[in-house]
C-alpha cells in the first residue's frame, strides 16, 4: 500500500510530492524525492477521518503530509497501530472517540442509529428528564428561599407602576381574604393574597414565587359570584403548592442546556428559538392542568360547582372581544374548551 | 475559493455530533466543534489545497467546563437576585465582574481559532495585546452607550482595525485600510430601514393578527429589526473584507443584503418545518453563498508565503500542552 501525498514542511507554502507506506515494526516510511526516511508510530499523528476531506499526517518536526485517499490512510493507521501496539496504547482514548464518531457518520445505518439516539434522548429528556430535574430542584431548594424572589417581582412591578394600589372596598378585600384563608388551610400551603389595579393586564390572577397570589381589580369586578373567585384562588394556590414557578425555571434551564449542546451558537441560535418556545408552552399547559385538578378537587370537596371557573373564563372572553387574549388571564391559560370540566 | 461540501455528507457529520453530544451531556461538544470546522474548512479550497483546522478537542474541554460553570453561576445569581426597576441586580453585577476578563477571553479565543487554521501547513496568527483589547472591548462598549450610540460606528471601526491589523498568515500581516465613513453609512442605513418599515409592518401585523395569531404577528413586527441586523452584518463584512490586504494580496466580498435575508428567512422556515433536521443544509447554504461572493487577488506566487518561525508547529505543540484552550464566542 503506497499513498501519494503532498508534504508541506511548515516553513513556506511550497509542497513536494511524497509517498507514504507502512514499514516493518510499525514504522511510517516516507519516500521523499531520492531519500527514504522512517518514523516511529509514536512520532506521527494521523488526523481522524471527516467524511472525504483531505487528511493530514503530522510528523515530529511539524511537517504535514496531506493526502486525499482516506481509505488507504485508514488502512495505514490500522497497520501501524497493529504492528506497534505499545505505542498505540497512549492514543487509545482519542482513537476510540474518533472510531465511535466514524461508526455513526460512515453510512446510512450509522445515520439511522445517530438519529434514533438523538430523538430518543430528546424525547426522554423532555418527557422524564426535565420534570425529574424540576422535582430534584424543588426538593433541594428550601421553601424559605422562594419568598424573597416573589416579593422582589411584586416590588419591581409596583416600581414600574404596572401595578397600582387597589381601589377595591376594604370589606370586599376582607371577605376574599377569608375565603383565601380557608383554601390555604385546606391545601396546607403558606401564602398571602394581595390586590392590585393593573389596567394593562386586564382581568388577571397570578401566583408568584413564595406563595404571593395577586388578583387584579378587574377580575374581582367581572366575577358575578364569589365562588368564581374561589375557583380562581384554588387554581392559583395549586400552582403555589406544586411550586410550579421553580419547576418552570428548572425546565427552561434544561431546555437551554439541550439546545446549546445540540447547536453551535451560529445560525442555529436563531432557529432554536421556535422549538424551545413550543416545548415551554406545552410544559406550562401541563402545570395548568395540574392546578386545574387541584382546584377541581377542592371545589367538589367543598360543595362548589366546578364549572364556576368556566363561567368566569367565558365571561372574560365575552367581555374583551377578539383581541383580548393578549394580556388577560386567558393568555396564560388554555382556551375554555380545553379545560377539564369533568 | 471554492467550496466542495455537500449537504447530505455534512448532515451525517452533524447528526453523529448531535447524538454523541446529547449522549455525553455535552462533554463531546469540543469534538463536535472540531469535526464541524474540519468538514467546512477541509472542503474550502484555495488553489489546489484546502484549509485545515488542527485543534485538539481534549485541550478545549477544561475551558468549556469553566465557561459552563460561570454561566450556571450567573443564572442562579439571576434567579435569587433583588430587582431594581425590573433589572436583576446580581446578574448585571456578574456581567460587570466579567468585564475585566473579557479582553483576555477575546484575545485567547481569536488566537486559538487563527492559530489552528492552516493552509498548506502554514498557520494564521493573532498578535493582539490584552491591553488594547481592554480598550476596544469593555471600555468601547461603555463609551458607545455613554455617547448614546453616536460614537459606536467609529468605535466598532477601530475595533475591527485592531482585530485585522493584528492578524497574519505566517509572516504576512493583514491590514485594514479605509475609514469609519463606511461604518457610519451602514449604521445610518439600518436606522433608516427600521424607521421606514416599522409603521407598515405594525399596520400589516395589526390587520393580520386575527387571522394568524399573536405569534406570527410578533414575527412580522420584528422583521424590520431582523432586516436591519442582516444589513449591518452584510454591509460591514463587505466593507471590511474589501479593504483588507494581506501583504499585497487584496480581497473582495460582495454579499447582497436581500440574498442573505432570503437565505436566513427561508432557512428558518425550513428548519422549523423539518424539526431542526435542515440545520446542516441551512448552514452549508450560507457558507457556500459567502464563499461564492469572496474573491482573492494574489499579488505574489501562491507558493511563497513564509511561515512565522516563532510559531512553528513543533514549538506550538509544547505551548498548547501547558495551558488550556479558550474558544468561546467564535
Amino acid at each position: 500500500m503506497r499513498i501519494h501525498a503532498e508534504l508541506y514542511d511548515g516553513s513556506v507554502t511550497t509542497g513536494r510530492p511524497v509517498v507514504l507506506s507502512a514499514a516493518p515494526g510499525g514504522r511510517l516510511r516516507i519516500e521523499d524525492g531520492g531519500t527514504i526516511r522512517e518514523h516511529a508510530y509514536a512520532e506521527v499523528r494521523i488526523a481522524s477521518r471527516i467524511a472525504d476531506t483531505p487528511r493530514r499526517v503530522t510528523l515530529a518536526d511539524g511537517s504535514g503530509c496531506i493526502a486525499t485517499d482516506n481509505d488507504a490512510i485508514d488502512a495505514l493507521d490500522v497497520a501501524l497501530a497493529r504492528a506497534a501496539p505499545a505505542q498505540a496504547r497512549g492514543r487509545r482514548f482519542r482513537r476510540g472517540v474518533d472510531r465511535l464518531a466514524r461508526l455513526l457518520d460512515r453510512d446510512a445505518l450509522g445515520v439511522a442509529v445517530a438519529l434514533t439516539v438523538a430523538v430518543g434522548i430528546l424525547f426522554a429528556a423532555s418527557r422524564w428528564g426535565a420534570p425529574a430535574l424540576g422535582t430534584a430542584i424543588v426538593s433541594a431548594v428550601p421553601p424559605e428561599a422562594d419568598a424573597p424572589i416573589g416579593q422582589q417581582l411584586v416590588d419591581a412591578l409596583d416600581q414600574i407602576r404596572l401595578f397600582q394600589p387597589t381601589a377595591l372596598a376594604p370589606e370586599r378585600q376582607d371577605s376574599l381574604r377569608r375565603a383565601f384563608g380557608d383554601i390555604r388551610g385546606d391545601l396546607g400551603v403558606d401564602a398571602r393574597l394581595e390586590f392590585r389595579q393593573a389596567k394593562l393586564l386586564g382581568p388577571n390572577a397570578f401566583a408568584v414565587a413564595g406563595g404571593t397570589v395577586i388578583l387584579t381589580d378587574a377580575i374581582v369586578e367581572i366575577a358575578m359570584h364569589d365562588e368564581e373567585l374561589v375557583a380562581v384562588l384554588a387554581h392559583e394556590l395549586g400552582h403555589v403548592r406544586e411550586r410550579h414557578w421553580l419547576r418552570m425555571v428548572a425546565q427552561s434551564a434544561a431546555i437551554v442546556v439541550i439546545w446549546t449542546a445540540v447547536t453551535d451558537p451560529t445560525l442555529a441560535t436563531l432557529a432554536a428559538v421556535a422549538p424551545s418556545q413550543l416545548l415551554e408552552l406545552s410544559y406550562s399547559r401541563e402545570f395548568e392542568r395540574e392546578a386545574d385538578e387541584i382546584a377541581f378537587d377542592y371545589l367538589t370537596r367543598n360543595g362548589i360547582r366546578p364549572t364556576r371557573l368556566q363561567d368566569l373564563l367565558k365571561r372574560i372572553t365575552a367581555s374583551c372581544g377578539e383581541h383580548c387574549d393578549q394580556a388577560s388571564w386567558l393568555s396564560s391559560h388554555p382556551p375554555v374548551e380545553e379545560r377539564s370540566g369533568d | 475559493m471554492v467550496f466542495y461540501g455537500e449537504g447530505w455528507k455534512y448532515f451525517r457529520v452533524w447528526i453523529a455530533n448531535v447524538a454523541l453530544t446529547l449522549a455525553t451531556l455535552g462533554l463531546y461538544s469540543p469534538w463536535a466543534k472540531v469535526r464541524t470546522r474540519r468538514y467546512l474548512y477541509g472542503n474550502t479550497y484555495f488553489g489546489n489545497e484546502s484549509f485545515d483546522f488542527t485543534a485538539d478537542p481534549v485541550s478545549m474541554l477544561p475551558g468549556r467546563l469553566i465557561a459552563v460553570a460561570l454561566i450556571a453561576t450567573l443564572w442562579v445569581a439571576d434567579l435569587f437576585s433583588p430587582l431594581v426597576y425590573g433589572f436583576s441586580l446580581y446578574y448585571f453585577a456578574g456581567l460587570l465582574a466579567f468585564a475585566p476578563i473579557l479582553p483576555w477571553v477575546v484575545v485567547r479565543a481569536r488566537s486559538f481559532n487563527l492559530r489552528h487554521t492552516r493552509w498548506r501547513n502554514v498557520g494564521f496568527a493573532f498578535h493582539g495585546t490584552y491591553r488594547e483589547a481592554a480598550l476596544w472591548y469593555p471600555i468601547a462598549i461603555l463609551a458607545g452607550i455613554a455617547s448614546m450610540g453616536l460614537a459606536w460606528p467609529w468605535l466598532r471601526w477601530r475595533r475591527d482595525q485592531y482585530l485585522t491589523d493584528n492578524s497574519s498568515f505566517g509572516l504576512t500581516q493583514c491590514r485594514l485600510a479605509g475609514d469609519s465613513g463606511g461604518y457610519y453609512g451602514t449604521y445610518a442605513g439600518s436606522v433608516g430601514i427600521v424607521i421606514g418599515l416599522m409603521l407598515p409592518c405594525l399596520f400589516i401585523a395589526g390587520k393580520l393578527m386575527p387571522a394568524v395569531g399573536p405569534f406570527f404577528a410578533t414575527i412580522i413586527t420584528a422583521l424590520p429589526f431582523f432586516l436591519a441586523s442582516v444589513y449591518i452584518t452584510v454591509r460591514l463584512a463587505n466593507y471590511r473584507w474589501s479593504n483588507t490586504t494581506l501583504g499585497g494580496t487584496r480581497f473582495r466580498l460582495r454579499l447582497s443584503v436581500m440574498q442573505m435575508f432570503w437565505l436566513y428567512m427561508s432557512n428558518m422556515v425550513l428548519i422549523a418545518a423539518t424539526a431542526g433536521l435542515f440545520i446542516p443544509f441551512a448552514r452549508l447554504r450560507v457558507f457556500r453563498y459567502r464563499l461564492s461572493r469572496f474573491e482573492v487577488f494574489l499579488a505574489q506566487d501562491i507558493a511563497t508565503f513564509q511561515a512565522d518561525p516563532a510559531a512553528s508547529p513543533s514549538a506550538l505543540g509544547a505551548a498548547i500542552s501547558d495551558g488550556f484552550e479558550i474558544d468561546v464566542g467564535a
